[in-house]
């Protein structure tokens, strides 16, 4: 993974889902990029301790885009994304909520939160696949984050 | 010295032989007391001494001698002189006594002497004369005594008492001579001696018997005549009064003296002097007049009076004795009569008077009047004529009482006209009595009381009528006097108090004792109102019932006028409302429980809230589950399942890749399913905010943005003038979208669809209703249709969740619309909907 600068994180903890993530980004080269995180604890922990990308200092693990499910085991996403919003490391980085909620609360909560994108997870597959994709292709290489 | 004796004047009364020989005892003891001592002063030597003792005895002896020659002397020069008066005197004595009893005998006055220590009276010889005795009887004071009558002697023991302390003794008294009573006067002057011992009396009897006689005859005339009724007047010819008699003062006003030497004309107005001559004649000729008059008191007030007067001659001149009466009285007596007949005659009641047999006497106007008869027909007749036949034995009992000496007074009877017709009258009879005072008859005054009577009746109905109402009423009444004193009170009392009548109108302080103690202040202060005039209503208090429970009571009071405005108090109505007491408390408690009720309703219902709030929040995370969790799995079924059709393409052949797109197939529906689940749960949850709605401009803008998705299909769209009503943007849409969204979808086989939107009104609502000509349905199943999952097409024919129609339903139902659908198999289906026009 030293050899591969993280891209993306993803914070999922459907195993299926990954897989599926994974199985998309994998088309558009992006596969290999990706570091995975099973919960909100350990979505925290690892962010925390890894993560600065604060503009001007020395770029340290940061990646181009966190991509968050919402409804995790011990921390749920909402906290997850208000926790890197309220750190100064980490406050400037995309944060795509990638959910199977399309409930109107969720959604209210997480543009106040800072969310850059909210993506309900489509269940047919194709519509999951390209979604997916066109998020790697949009925030990975298209987009230029402000460090 | 010797000169001080001689010039010593010795009371008049010591001899002169005891004055000598005192003058010459007193000098020899002088002599004998003071010579020798005299002479001791003078010589010392005993011998000399002795020898002009001698000579001292001899200048004695000599000194008097002489004295005495002077003394005798002198004694006897004095007794010289008066015997020489004495003769003198002696002569002019009997000279004047022979005068005196000559001067007596003419006077008829005597005079006597009484040497009161020896007690020797001495009689002048008229004395003896007027007292009829001998002269020469042996007299005193005693023996005088015996002489007078004895009557009098008393009188002048008394009188003499009096003289010898002083007293002026003039006395009249009588005495006896023989069988003959003389009146005598004495008067005495009394001597007294230097002690004021009486000494001697001097004093004069006169003979007054002739005098006294002539006064008691003329004291006998005068009261007889001071005693006569009438005023006398004795006057000579010139009309000047020489006698006038007691009463004629008091008439008059004037004092005797002072009448006697006025006139007739003084005192008569109707009597000037120029008239006297004339009377004068007239009086002569007649010797007696009389006739009625007027005089004149002296404060000017003129009475009539009756006259008599008289002419006689006495001593050769003319007199008249004129008798005057004061007929003042007589006058008024005779006014008042004829006034009394006049008021007898005019009185409007009627006046009779009748024997003691009935017999009627007199009769008057007012009898005539009530009864018909006139006063010549009645009088004469009995007086039962006027009794109605079964009452003619009232005479009898009346007369025992007149008889009696009492009265009948007001007596309420029949009586009968002369024309036959019976009246009410009022009879008041009285004794008439004579000059004796023996009762003759009875006077009867009748008064016609037939319209009285009727209105006593009346009245008598209706204080019955009153009675009978108050003391029925149920309420409690009563009557305040203005004085704040109980003038009536109802029975409905002691049905209210347990007190009777009889002891509220004993209660001072009416009706404060019956008031309970916690009320009394209220009633005192209402009881004060209402004297000064109050009125009030319904004030409540308690009452303390007489067996001591609390009864509660309102009262109303208004004050009471007589018909003049004049205040007579007030009256008060007291109520029992101890039911409507009852009744106040049983809905106080009904109150008080149904706020309990309230309370406790409350109280669940916000529990209830609370667990409805909690089951929201359960049904909210149950969504929320259901929205992540249980689309995971069919993302993962549909995810893999691809995976495998593009990883594996080469080893699957035609069957196992169309299997496993109906995997996908299958988890796509179930997803629709997830979601229109989730969206009809929501619809519960969703505030609604109302609004006025653009429902044409709603319905386009629906349509477009189902057509935009779906645009291959062509359908003939139209809407025709959608009014505006009430309801949730959101919602209403949602429900048109789906009703528009079915139309479109029951109508893909038609060559030609059409989809019509219309309204029309109901009462408060509008009815909206869309239109197709699409597959229908079967009226069969109409039950079915608005069931959540119900479906009446298979999926393969129609896709779709069922959920849609429960959707619409829920929304109007939630907008307090209705909706309902007409459909037929083949033909179409029309779906209708109200919503409110107005707020």
């Amino acid at each position: 993974m030293q050899e591969n600068p993280i891209e993306i994180i993803l914070v999922e903890d459907n195993p299926a889902d990954v897989e599926m993530t994974l199985s998309a980004l994998k088309e558009r080269n992006l596969a290999n990029k990706v570091h995975v995180l099973k919960d909100g604890a350990e979505a925290l922990t690892y962010i925390m301790n890894h993560v600065d990308c604060r503009p001007g200092q020395a770029v340290q693990d940061c990646p181009k885009v966190i991509l968050l499910d919402l409804k995790l085991p011990k921390v749920d996403g909402l906290e997850v994304l208000k926790r890197i919003r309220s750190d100064e490391r980490t406050k400037s980085v995309p944060v795509v909520v990638l959910t199977s909620s399309n409930e109107e609360r969720d959604r209210i909560v997480s543009y106040k939160l800072g969310v850059n994108s909210y993506i309900v997870k489509p269940v047919d597959f194709d519509d999951f696949a390209r979604a997916v994709s066109e998020i790697g292709y949009y925030w990975v290489l298209m987009n230029k984050p402000p460090y | 010295m010797i000169s001080l004796f001689l010039r010593t004047k010795l009371p008049p009364k010591v001899s002169i032989p005891v004055k000598i020989t005192a003058i010459y005892f007193a000098v020899g003891i002088l002599w004998i007391l003071f010579s020798d001592a005299a002479l001791g002063l003078v010589v010392r030597d005993p011998s000399a001494m002795t020898k002009l003792s001698i000579a001292k005895g001899c200048l004695y002896v000599s000194l008097t001698a002489f004295m005495l020659y002077l003394l005798v002397r002198r004694w006897t020069a004095e007794i010289t002189r008066d015997i020489a008066q004495l003769k003198q005197t002696e002569q002019a004595l009997q000279d004047s006594e022979a005068n005196l009893n000559r001067a007596q005998e003419i006077a008829h006055i005597g005079s006597w002497h009484l040497d009161i220590a020896r007690n020797q009276l001495t009689w002048s010889n008229e004395v003896y004369r007027l007292f009829g005795r001998p002269r020469g009887t042996v007299l005193s004071y005693e023996a005088f005594l015996d002489m007078v009558s004895p009557e009098d002697r008393e009188h002048i023991d008394r009188a003499w008492a009096a003289a010898l302390q002083r007293a002026p003794y003039d006395i009249e008294h009588r005495i006896l001579v023989g069988d003959e009573l003389k009146w005598v006067r004495e008067r005495a002057e009394v001597e007294f001696d230097p002690q004021g011992k009486a000494v001697r009396a001097d004093g004069t009897v006169q003979d007054i018997t002739a005098r006294k006689q002539a006064e008691q005859e003329v004291a006998l005339l005068s009261f007889a005549l001071d005693k006569v009724r009438e005023a006398a007047f004795l006057m000579d010819d010139t009309g000047r009064f020489q006698y006038v008699n007691e009463e004629a003062c008091r008439v008059l006003g004037y004092p005797r003296a002072e009448l006697i030497g006025l006139g007739v004309s003084d005192i008569d107005p109707d009597f000037p002097e120029e008239r006297w001559p004339d009377h004068w004649r007239d009086l002569t000729a007649n010797r007696s007049l009389s006739f009625e008059g007027r005089h004149r008191a002296k404060d000017g007030r003129i009475f009539p009076v009756e006259l008599n007067a008289n002419y006689f001659e006495y001593g050769g001149r003319a007199y008249n004795l004129a008798l005057v009466r004061d007929i003042t009285e007589r006058r008024a007596a005779e006014e008042a009569r004829s006034r009394l007949a006049a008021i007898v005659e005019s009185s409007y009641d009627g006046i009779l008077s009748k024997d003691l047999n009935g017999t009627i006497m007199s009769w008057n106007a007012g009898a005539e009047r009530l009864y018909g008869y006139s006063a010549s027909e009645a009088t004469g007749k009995p007086v039962t004529i006027l009794m109605p036949p079964g009452q003619q034995d009232e005479f009898a009992v009346f007369m025992r009482r007149i008889k009696e000496g009492a009265r009948v007074e007001h007596y309420e009877t029949k009586r009968v006209r002369k024309d036959g017709g019976t009246i009410d009258v009022s009879l008041t009879l009285s004794p008439i009595r004579d000059h004796r005072g023996q009762i003759i008859g009875a006077s009867t005054i009748a008064r016609d009381i037939s319209a009285q009577k009727r209105v006593e009746e009346e009245r008598r109905q209706s204080a019955e009528r009153f009675r009978a109402i108050a003391d029925y009423t149920y309420d409690w009444e009563y009557w305040i006097g203005v004085d704040g004193n109980l003038l009536w009170v109802n029975p409905a009392v002691e049905r209210i108090t347990g007190y009777s009548v009889g002891e509220c109108m004993g209660m001072p302080d009416f009706p404060i004792p019956i008031v309970a103690e916690v009320d009394r202040e209220t009633v005192a202060r209402q009881t004060r109102e209402a004297v000064q005039g109050s009125t009030g209503d319904d004030l409540e208090f308690r009452v303390r019932h007489k067996d001591g429970r609390l009864v509660w009571v309102a009262a109303s009071w208004q004050p009471i006028y007589d018909s003049r405005g004049t205040s007579l108090g007030h009256r008060s109505s007291i109520r029992d409302i101890a039911k409507r007491k009852q009744a106040q408390e049983a809905l106080q408690r009904l109150m008080a429980e149904l706020e309990l009720r309230v309370e406790a309703r409350t109280k669940e219902l916000s529990e209830a809230n609370q667990s409805l709030e909690a089951a929201n929040r359960e049904l909210e995370s149950f969504s929320y589950s259901v929205s992540h969790d249980l689309r995971a799995p069919l993302r993962a079924i549909d995810g893999f399942s691809k995976m495998v059709l593009k990883g594996y393409a080469d080893r699957l052949d035609d069957e196992g890749r169309r299997k496993l797109n109906v995997i996908r197939s299958n988890a796509q529906q179930m997803d629709q399913l997830i979601n229109d689940l989730l969206a009809f749960s929501r619809l519960g949850r969703k505030e609604m905010v109302q609004v006025r709605l653009d429902m044409e401009a709603l319905v386009q803008r629906a349509w477009k943005e189902l057509t935009l998705v779906k645009p291959d299909q062509r359908i003939r769209f139209s809407v025709q003038g959608l009014p505006h009503a009430m309801g949730d943007q959101t919602l209403i849409k949602e429900a048109v979208a789906n009703l528009l969204s079915n139309a479109i979808k029951f109508s893909k086989f038609r060559e030609t669809a059409a989809v019509e939107v219309g309204a029309y009104p109901e009462e408060e609502r509008n009815v909206y209703y869309v239109r197709d000509n699409g597959a229908g349905f079967d009226m069969q199943y109409y039950d079915k249709l608005f069931g959540v999952f119900q479906r009446l097409h298979s999926a393969d024919e129609f896709e779709g969740t069922g959920v849609g129609l429960a959707i619409v339903e829920r929304i109007i139902r939630r907008h307090g619309g209705r909706v309902w659908a007409e459909g037929k198999v083949g033909e179409g289906a029309t779906f209708y909907f109200t919503l409110a026009r107005k707020e």
